[in-house]
């Protein structure tokens, strides 16, 4: 019971990472039914970037300031430069082209910091609580909180502000969206900024709770949001949380009651089960097929 | 400029013949791991370029050819043919497999579960015993004697050039053929095509079993020539590679498939400097590609929007 609980709790911690990096994903897919393929990436690019400003002794918050800011501005150049040119062509090539951006992305870390796994410094409390033999570590409670905190915001954001009611009206039909004057091309370059920042965090997040930092965090990135956006639902926020989470408590207790070294199997296996039963996600709602 | 062409092919011909016996070992070396690729490359197009799939799994299938060769020659001496078959057997039932269970997944769901397929076949391959796990399989050697007993490196790089232009040439016969205006019918409309009565299911099965029989084969060869088959040679990195081929050679075309086989194995590594930034640029070119030229450098891909 003590290891179940511990895996839970475990499980619980890693799914809201994957939970903030499912959010980002979502709102685009959401909003234009497009794979961001390089956000895993990015959101490995930017974790490095803090790292880096805390190498150089920039204190804890400012390079996360800093990250943030990079993030945003590398979502935003990416949906200019590799995305809207391909806003309206055929279903393969943006995937394609976010394909390509992914590599440049990974390429570039690789040579800029290296092959090598980082340890990540960092201020959060890094301190644990035995309640019943079951150890609860404070960065756990820290991720659980801040993912909460950013559920209720986007929640908020969403569905509360004009913001929000843009988005929603350009994703239930982009071309009326534009005719009644909302600036489609600046609300989409909008998203990829908070899209990237959520990922900044849940990177910033990821290497304090594992203390390392490492160039293939982003494809494993990519494809743990991807598989917990479709466990949820594609296109529903509160989906991504809910498959964060069952995501996170798939893999810990597969790792614990199966074997560690079929993690990867037990996370395909279960998205191919759910894409058998309910195409649409667990929580997602039946809209025509994108083929 | 019919006989241009035909000068050209055949000029082209007689360079690749000859080339054992004009070029370095090392030429020699590059120019098989090329050959190796070509039936990865036309397979992938097959799939994702005629038949309209979105793939990103090829490694695994190659894996399956070069594993099943590993393990026959370690248990059974038969000779280099039957190998060869059965490795494409085995790839080509997988890629049937996958196809018919995946059914129902479309676009960019399938895209991510065929690079899931990829990880579930390391994960197996890594935690098994007749795989060797992760060390692999090792002596994996053809027999001296025999129907094409491959033991020097020309003789590697003949078999390879055998395979590739078998590949090349069933690819071209299919592609010619109703089963290959299928596919594109399939890939342009699928509605349409269900109205023309063109069964999905069985048109993109058959075709994931022809690109899994073929990656079997150059799985086989691949065995042979380096000895020995390890989790590392079939990573998503080699089914990325794979990608990369056909997204820059162009969608849909044969011809774009080789280019691109040549592009991605011989200039990185003639070009040492490059290596560094070579995936990387790979990326630049892919983005490239699709803003400006979807159909690829060689593509014949105009219509489909």
């Amino acid at each position: 019971m003590i290891t179940f609980v511990q895996q839970v709790i475990n499980g619980a911690a890693a799914g809201s990472v994957y939970a903030l990096l499912a959010v980002g994903y979502n709102m685009v897919y959401g909003l234009l039914g497009f794979i961001n393929f390089a956000h895993g990436d990015l959101y490995m690019f930017s974790t490095f970037i803090v790292l880096a400003m805390v190498t150089l002794h920039v204190p804890f918050w400012g390079a996360v300031a800093v990250g943030m800011v990079a993030a945003c501005f590398l979502g935003m150049s990416v949906e200019r430069i590799a995305y809207r040119p391909l806003r309206t062509a055929n279903r393969i090539a943006p995937t394609v082209s976010a394909v390509g951006v992914a590599l440049v992305l990974e390429n570039a870390a690789q040579v800029i910091w290296g092959p090598a796994t980082r340890p990540f410094p960092t201020p959060l409390p890094q301190g644990l609580f035995r309640v019943d033999g079951v150890v609860i570590t404070a960065m756990q409670i820290v991720i659980l909180l801040t993912a909460a905190a950013i559920a209720v915001a986007l929640r908020v954001g969403v569905y509360h502000t004009s913001w929000g009611r843009k988005l929603r009206a350009i994703r239930d039909d982009l071309p009326t969206a534009e005719l009644v004057g909302i600036s489609v091309n600046r609300l989409v370059s909008s998203v990829y900024a908070v899209g990237a920042a959520l990922g900044l965090i849940s990177g910033v997040l990821f290497a304090a709770y594992y203390n390392s930092v490492y160039v293939t965090m982003g494809l494993t990135g990519t494809l743990n949001a991807f598989t917990a956006a479709v466990l949820g639902g594609i296109g529903s926020i509160g989906g991504s949380f809910a498959g964060g989470l069952a995501l996170g408590l798939l893999q810990s207790l597969g790792a614990g009651y199966i074997s560690s070294g079929y993690q990867n199997t037990i996370t395909f296996v279960v998205l191919i089960v759910v894409l058998l039963l309910r195409p649409n996600g667990m929580f997602g709602k039946l809209t025509a097929a994108r083929a | 400029m019919i006989i241009a062409g035909w000068v050209v092919m055949i000029v082209g011909a007689v360079v690749v013949l000859l080339l054992p016996q004009v070029s370095s070992p090392y030429v020699l070396f590059v120019a098989t791991e090329v050959l190796l690729y070509v039936p990865l490359a036309i397979g992938q197009n097959l799939i994702t370029g005629n038949t309209g799939v979105l793939s990103m799994g090829h490694a695994a299938l190659y894996g399956v050819g070069a594993y099943t060769t590993g393990v026959l020659v370690s248990h059974i001496a038969i000779g280099v043919p039957l190998t060869l078959l059965a490795s494409a057997g085995a790839a080509a039932l997988v890629g049937l497999g996958v196809s018919l269970t995946t059914q129902r997944i479309r676009g960019d769901y399938l895209f991510i579960v065929t690079i899931g397929l990829n990880f579930i076949f390391l994960d197996v391959v890594n935690n098994s015993t007749w795989s060797g796990a992760a060390t692999g399989l090792f002596a994996i050697a053809p027999p001296a004697g025999g129907l094409l007993a491959v033991t020097t490196p020309a003789r590697f790089f003949y078999l390879s050039l055998g395979v590739a232009a078998l590949c090349v040439l069933i690819s071209l016969a299919i592609l010619r053929s109703r089963f290959g205006r299928a596919m594109e019918a399939v890939r342009d409309d699928p509605l349409v095509a269900a109205t023309m009565g063109l069964k999905e299911v069985p048109i993109k099965a058959g075709i994931f079993g022809v690109a899994g029989a073929m990656a079997g084969l150059s799985g086989c060869v691949l065995a042979y020539f380096l000895g020995s088959v390890g989790p590392q040679d079939f990573n998503s990195n080699i089914s990325l590679l794979i990608f990369e081929m056909v997204i820059i050679g162009g969608l849909g075309s044969v011809s774009g498939s080789v280019l691109g086989a040549i592009v991605l194995i011989a200039v990185p590594e003639f070009l040492r400097s490059v290596q560094e930034y070579s995936l990387g640029i790979g990326g630049v070119l892919i983005v490239v590609m699709m803003v400006l030229r979807p159909e690829g450098v060689l593509g014949s891909w105009r219509t489909a929007r």
